[in-house]
């Protein structure tokens, strides 16, 4: 396995560095404080939100 | 919506060699975007294959955005004949991965994994430097924001 810790500054690219400007550092903190299992607990609850809101979208297109 | 407990544990039970990579990967990592797929590189060689199809058979595994009527079946034919496959199954969509741009096939990426424990199941994933350098290599306009998290996730665990 690999344990050797790298830093971003070797993959820097200007294009992605543009997008870093707009990142919501607090959405990651907030998830670094998780477990593993915590983050993915969280995803699936993002799916069932996403899958009631395009449900949702369309019974009010049909409406 | 993925069943992320069944899905792994269907495919741990059946001793199937993969690595987590693509969104899910990202999620394990600490990104905050939402994916709507479980990615796995799994291993080429020929048991693997057969366990493979053994952990999928019973979820009703169908190539995903085909039309229901195709004449498919997730077989170890079926694998040895194709690499990628992109696939709809009971347990939430699944992309089964032989190689990824950049990084290569589970041989060459298990060096690059870690070790996560999630819902009780032990699984492979792949490293947080490996995941952003495949996915610079995949260069899609897509990555571009993934790309900007897990950047900034590298340098938050500095």
């Amino acid at each position: 396995m690999s344990n050797v810790k790298k830093c971003s500054s070797q993959f820097h690219d200007p294009v992605v560095s543009a997008y870093r400007a707009h990142i919501d550092r607090t959405l990651i903190q907030k998830n670094l404080k998780l477990s593993v299992e915590e983050r993915f607990l969280q995803l699936m609850e993002l799916q069932r939100l996403a899958v009631e809101l395009r449900d949702a979208g369309r019974r009010a297109s049909e409406r | 919506m993925i069943d992320f407990p069944g899905l792994l544990r269907a495919l741990v039970d059946r001793r199937v060699q993969f690595i987590i990579v693509g969104g899910a990967a990202a999620t394990a990592h600490g990104a905050a975007r939402l994916t709507q797929d479980l990615d796995i590189v799994y291993s080429r060689r020929p048991e693997n294959l057969a366990n493979l199809v053994a952990a999928l058979a019973h979820h009703e595994p169908y190539l995903r955005g085909a039309p229901p009527d195709l004449p498919f079946t997730l077989d170890v034919e079926t694998l040895q004949n194709g690499l990628n496959f992109t696939l709809t199954s009971k347990l939430g969509d699944i992309d089964l991965l032989g190689e990824i741009v950049g990084g290569g096939g589970y041989e060459q990426l298990v060096s690059d994994s870690i070790e996560i424990e999630l819902f009780g199941i032990r699984c492979l994933c792949l490293g947080l430097e490996k995941l952003i350098q495949v996915k610079r290599a995949a260069g899609r306009p897509k990555d571009f924001e993934v790309l900007a998290e897990l950047e900034s996730i590298l340098d938050s665990d500095e």
